[in-house]
């Protein structure tokens, strides 16, 4: 097999690798805003499940929450195995992205000074307005480089999908390295997700960059 | 037609990258060179390294020990040479790296023998088993050949030669199904199977049986679809090593030791080789 | 009729009883001056008054509505605080603008947002009360681009913005340089002059003596004495406000 057989083979795979990527970002960011809000919630029990969801899913190997995701349903209630790999892996990707979200999002909201809820409480604001108005905007903008930080991670995860047999990028590379016996695939793999990472840095330091328009 | 221009940027780096790393090898080769010709010391244990979720060959025991054919035939193949036993579990798709790594001394647990493993210089021991590769489905399927999975999903261990296979001689077979699902090991294979994300298992006969012996519901469909062999790899330029192990094999096998394992394991006796 | 009437005001952090029974009214268009020592309950009194702080017990009344109550023994407030809101407007020693937002921003949302005014009424409105303090150059400014003095002005004129009744200010030169403390002084002078309704708690005495119609001496949770600016200060009465006066002008 050629190098150049072997990019394109994998490059086939990067798009189950991209849908990974970006449909666990579009879930686990407002996921983990709500899980957030469970956690800072006045509600004793609310906050103390938050909690402990938290907890669990930091606590725990994203590879086991994976099998767990795709074979817990069928292991425990009978249920089939989705024959769509997309699904559970998403899923399981949400959640525990979502564990990480919810705390850097909690930092974030307690970083926030007081004077910012009495200035907008005196002001006549609703809790609400305060939140998505005064607080949220300020707080995205803290949060942003830890935010970064957890989708680079994201990145490199994705090739965890392997271990429930969905054929992503990095699945790919492997049957052809083992198939080759060549370690060329491994380093293809490596160069696709530096190449990733790098137009991810991109990204977000241009949005960083947009929003320090003003100093905290 | 960006994909292209993409690809070639990547294969470029990557070839860059290689070359450094084969210019960073032959520097410390020499020093490897000079270390070599001092005399061996005499072994004393001896490692094989298993897939440990490959019953009934290599598997871990009720006890929490690995066992299976393989594992007691070299435990016995040790006790004779006098060399304390050891098991590695191997990443199965990794195993020849894990070989070359020096983390075990040989590949033995059901490894069928590929050309390709002698042309990279790998030293094979005489076969030891017949194997065919077969298709497990559920037993209320209706599928009696592999023409009746057309459109279906089937699952593959990754680093297996079914996979090899698949990939190989039986590519047009496979271009049939809608999907080969590559899993990490043979129990994900089945887990794919029994929780329906798969609609048949492609895999080496003694393991099938093994699972249906063990597991309800599953059936083996009647078909030939590649005869192979069993046998041990060793690392290149390790003939002697080789050659103690198959020497200590005829010894067990002359004083009863084999057989006596052998009885132990009905579904595969059938096939074994070496007592022909 | 007064615009703020507080009585038997009661208000403890923990073991800390930091008001004792306090009581005390504003008429419209008077300023009203809060002194005395750190810990003496003037700033806490502030924060009560304005709901960031919550009382114990006493009536808190603006325009002859009932803010907070006592039904049966227990200090109850009213479901529409928001509508007590509209009525007052407070300054902070750290001024708490929004970063994010210019200054026209910040002066402008809460008026649209919060008491849905037409925005361009509102926008021509917020641009004349910049000017009027010299910062119509600042309205597309950011806070991080102003100086501390700055700052405070457009704090004021963001409480101004609301069309308050009365305006709290709670120590608004405190957190500034002293070179900066006169701009900022020159405005609440200025306000007074038009009959803004307005109760300053401050450490600047001469201040509190020139621009005041009366003046409150806190100490230790209760008010010690009451009167206008030139008894307080210069008639004192208290052997307490008299000790407390003496410190400043040994300073």
């Amino acid at each position: 097999m050629t190098l150049m057989t072997m990019v394109m083979k994998m490059a086939s795979g990067l798009e189950k690798t991209c849908a990974i990527f970006f449909l666990t970002l579009l879930f686990a960011l407002p996921l983990g805003m709500a899980v957030a809000m469970m956690r800072g919630s006045k509600i004793k029990p609310v906050s103390a499940v938050a909690g402990f969801l938290i907890s669990v899913l930091r606590g725990t190997p994203l590879m086991l929450q994976l099998i767990a995701v795709t074979y817990g349903p069928y292991y425990l209630f009978g249920v089939s195995v989705s024959r769509n790999k997309l699904i559970p892996v998403v899923i399981a990707f949400s959640i525990n992205y979502a564990a990480y979200f919810a705390e850097i999002y909690r930092g974030g909201i307690e970083s926030m000074p007081v004077g910012q809820y009495e200035a907008a409480q005196v002001l006549g604001y609703s809790r609400a307005q305060t939140f998505l108005k005064i607080i949220l905007p300020q707080v995205i903008r803290r949060i942003l480089p830890s935010v970064t930080n957890e989708i680079v991670t994201l990145v490199k995860d994705t090739s965890m999908a392997f271990t429930v047999s969905y054929q992503e990028m990095f699945t790919i590379g492997k049957q052809i390295a083992n198939s080759e016996t060549s370690f060329i695939p491994f380093l293809v793999a490596g160069v696709f997700y530096y190449v990733f990472n790098l137009i991810v840095s991109f990204v977000m330091g241009k949005v960083e960059k947009k929003m320090s328009y003003y100093k905290m | 037609m960006n994909k292209k221009i993409i690809a070639i940027v990547i294969a470029a780096v990557i070839a860059a990258l290689s070359l450094g790393l084969a210019g960073c090898g032959a520097k410390t080769s020499p020093e490897e060179s000079t270390a070599a010709p001092e005399e061996a010391p005499a072994r004393t244990s001896f490692t094989m390294g298993i897939d440990p979720e490959y019953p009934p060959f290599s598997y871990l025991g009720k006890d929490g020990e690995y066992t299976g054919f393989d594992v007691e035939v070299c435990k016995a193949v040790c006790e004779k040479l006098g060399w304390e036993f050891k098991v590695f579990a191997v990443n199965w798709d990794q195993k020849l790296v894990q070989l070359d790594s020096n983390e075990c001394d040989c590949v033995w647990s059901g490894m069928t023998i590929l050309d390709s493993m002698k042309e990279a210089g790998y030293i094979i021991s005489r076969p030891y088993f017949d194997n065919e590769q077969v298709l497990l489905v559920k037993a209320d399927s209706s599928f009696n050949s592999s023409k009746d999975l057309a459109g279906k999903a089937v699952a593959v261990q990754l680093g297996t030669s079914g996979e090899s296979l698949l990939n190989g001689d039986l590519k047009d077979l496979a271009d049939t199904f809608s999907e080969v699902v590559t899993s990490n090991s043979f129990t994900s294979c089945f887990t794919e199977l029994a929780g329906g994300a798969v609609d048949a298992v492609f895999v080496d006969a003694p393991v099938a049986e093994d699972y249906i012996a063990k597991n309800d519901g599953f059936r083996i469909i009647d078909e030939d679809l590649g005869a192979e062999q069993y046998g041990i790899a060793f690392r290149s330029g390790d003939e002697e090593l080789c050659a103690q192990v198959e020497g200590a094999l005829d010894a067990i096998i002359a004083d009863g030791t084999y057989a006596k394992i052998a009885e132990k394991y009905p579904d595969i006796q059938g096939n074994l080789l070496l007592t022909r | 009729m007064s615009v703020l009437k507080m009585s038997n005001i009661q208000k403890s952090f923990g073991d800390n009883h930091v008001l004792k029974d306090i009581s005390f009214h504003v008429d419209k268009g008077e300023v009203v001056s809060i002194i005395g020592p750190s810990g003496s309950g003037k700033s806490t009194l502030l924060r009560c008054s304005t709901f960031l702080e919550t009382i114990d017990a006493g009536t808190i009344t603006y325009d002859g509505k009932n803010a907070a109550e006592m039904k049966n023994g227990k200090c109850v407030y009213a479901k529409n605080l928001n509508e007590f809101r509209r009525i007052f407007g407070l300054v902070f020693q750290n001024f708490n603008l929004f970063p994010h937002w210019t200054v026209l921003r910040n002066m402008m949302d809460a008026p649209v947002s919060v008491l849905r005014r037409n925005k361009d009424e509102v926008r021509e409105e917020c641009l004349g009360l910049l000017a009027k303090m010299g910062l119509e150059d600042k309205a597309n400014a950011y806070p991080c681009e102003l100086s501390g003095g700055q700052q405070q002005r457009v704090s004021i004129v963001r409480a101004l913005a609301m069309n308050p009744e009365i305006l709290f200010f709670d120590e608004p030169t405190s957190a500034l340089d002293p070179e900066l403390t006169g701009e900022v002084l020159k405005v609440i002078k200025q306000l007074a002059e038009e009959k803004m309704t307005m109760v300053i708690v401050t450490h600047e005495m001469s201040f509190a003596r020139a621009v005041s119609d009366r003046v409150i001496f806190m100490a230790g949770g209760v008010i010690v004495e009451q009167g206008a600016p030139e008894d307080v200060f210069g008639n004192t009465q208290s052997e307490r406000t008299k000790q407390f006066l003496q410190n400043y002008n040994n300073l």
